[in-house]
């Protein structure tokens, strides 16, 4: 009599006990990852609110320190600089005809006497005059032996009236 | 009982929804302000370098007042073609030439050299109002305008390369874009192949750099190296032109 029963129904309720732990658990358990995810959510927000804030200050600082870039000091030393650079440029590419007519008074050949010269930009073009045509010959010979003119080409070659002979050379210098 | 079964897939759908529409954006937002403030301190600290930049070249501009009046002289902001006329003549003076002609034009820039300056669009860019600085060329007309010289002179050979010499140092910004030597022809008829008379066209382009707001990169220093190759011939052509008697009762009158 004292026994009846009373084992099988301990573990019946013991079951029922562990549904009620299990499904509790599971709700506290999500409950637990909800509030995480809203608190990432609050410190994310606040983060980010803090960052724009940064940003905004340090573009209001950029705009103030900006004015002092465009201020008239800074046009100032940007003007001379460019004037500096701009006569450094024109000192060292400087072409000077001078140069050039040294270069033909070392090639000119006897005999042969120019009635013109033109330079423009790295042509230049001459007209001569001469006797013959060895002379002629040997003028263009001193122009192509020259390590100053390059690409020399006859233009004309004609003789007038008196028997004299006026030829025209095109030449680049380097 | 069954409610509470569902409590739990209910909540991680919750938890899944406010990840995904609200957390992920906000991680990404995150990433590219953080991006966004990191470019914005570099061009603070980009801009605080140049303004510290720009007050020892100040310093440094003002203990050579002198080499920056040289610098003006050289390449002046305005066309002077008073300072072009008087130096030419003066040279063809000084050089035993004769000066037959000189006429003067300024040389209007083509299209695709204003487009190349910029001096077509506005000097103020979207960047500037929008606080940025971008210290790059911002509109700029740094491009050196042109006085073209035609200068007509007649003398020897010997005399003409003097003149040439001393038009390449004149202490000005120029190009001698051509020159054109020629025998006299009406006196190469008369005396033959031994005449000496030249006559010399040349067309020299004289240069100036008006004064702008443009903004360029500013260099660490400034290079006043320059300033010695030009300064003998900037003090030369410094010759100032002086008004000796100004006014007239009748303009008319010689």
């Amino acid at each position: 009599m004292a026994n009846i029963n009373l084992l099988q129904k301990i573990p019946q309720k013991k079951e029922g006990f562990e549904k009620i732990g299990i499904s509790n658990k599971g709700a506290g358990i999500s409950l637990v990852i909800l509030f995480i995810a809203l608190i990432v959510l609050v410190i994310l927000k606040i983060y980010v609110g803090n960052l724009d804030k940064k940003v905004l200050n340090v573009n209001g600082k950029i705009s103030v320190e900006s004015l002092v870039l465009k201020g008239n000091d800074a046009d100032h030393i940007a003007d001379v600089q460019t004037r500096l650079e701009k006569i450094k440029s024109n000192v060292d590419s400087m072409k000077n005809p001078e140069n050039i007519l040294k270069e033909l008074e070392k090639n000119m050949v006897q005999g042969v006497a120019l009635k013109s010269f033109e330079n423009k930009e790295s042509a230049v073009s001459v007209l001569a005059v001469t006797n013959s045509f060895t002379n002629m010959a040997k003028q263009i010979l001193s122009f192509k032996e020259s390590k100053y003119f390059k690409g020399i080409k006859v233009t004309t070659t004609e003789r007038d009236k008196e028997g004299k002979i006026s030829f025209g050379l095109d030449m680049k210098i380097e | 009982m069954r409610l509470k079964i569902l409590f739990f897939p209910i909540v991680m759908l919750l938890v899944i929804y406010i990840s995904i529409m609200w957390i992920w954006p906000m991680v990404t937002k995150m990433e590219t302000v953080k991006i966004d403030l990191e470019q914005k301190n570099n061009e603070l600290q980009e801009i605080l370098k140049k303004k510290g930049n720009i007050n020892l070249l100040k310093n440094t501009l003002n203990q050579n007042k002198d080499k920056e009046q040289m610098v003006i002289s050289y390449l002046p902001n305005d066309k002077n073609e008073e300072k072009i006329i008087n130096n030419v003549y003066n040279m063809t003076t000084s050089a035993g030439v004769i000066l037959i002609n000189m006429s003067l034009e300024e040389m209007k820039p083509s299209v695709a050299e204003q487009q190349n300056s910029g001096s077509i669009s506005p000097i103020i860019s979207s960047s500037d109002i929008s606080g940025q600085t971008d210290m790059a060329p911002i509109g700029t007309k740094n491009e050196i305008k042109i006085i073209k010289a035609r200068i007509n002179v007649a003398g020897s050979y010997e005399y003409i390369k003097i003149f040439l010499d001393q038009l390449k140092n004149s202490g000005m910004h120029i190009n001698i874009a051509s020159a054109l030597i020629s025998q006299q022809e009406n006196l190469a008829a008369k005396e033959g192949e031994n005449t000496n008379n030249l006559t010399a066209k040349i067309e020299a382009d004289f240069g100036y750099l008006p004064q702008t707001k443009a903004k360029i990169d500013l260099k660490s220093t400034l290079d006043f190296s320059v300033v010695d190759k030009i300064s003998s011939a900037v003090a030369k052509s410094a010759t100032s032109i002086e008004l000796d008697s100004v006014g007239k009762v009748n303009p008319f009158l010689p």
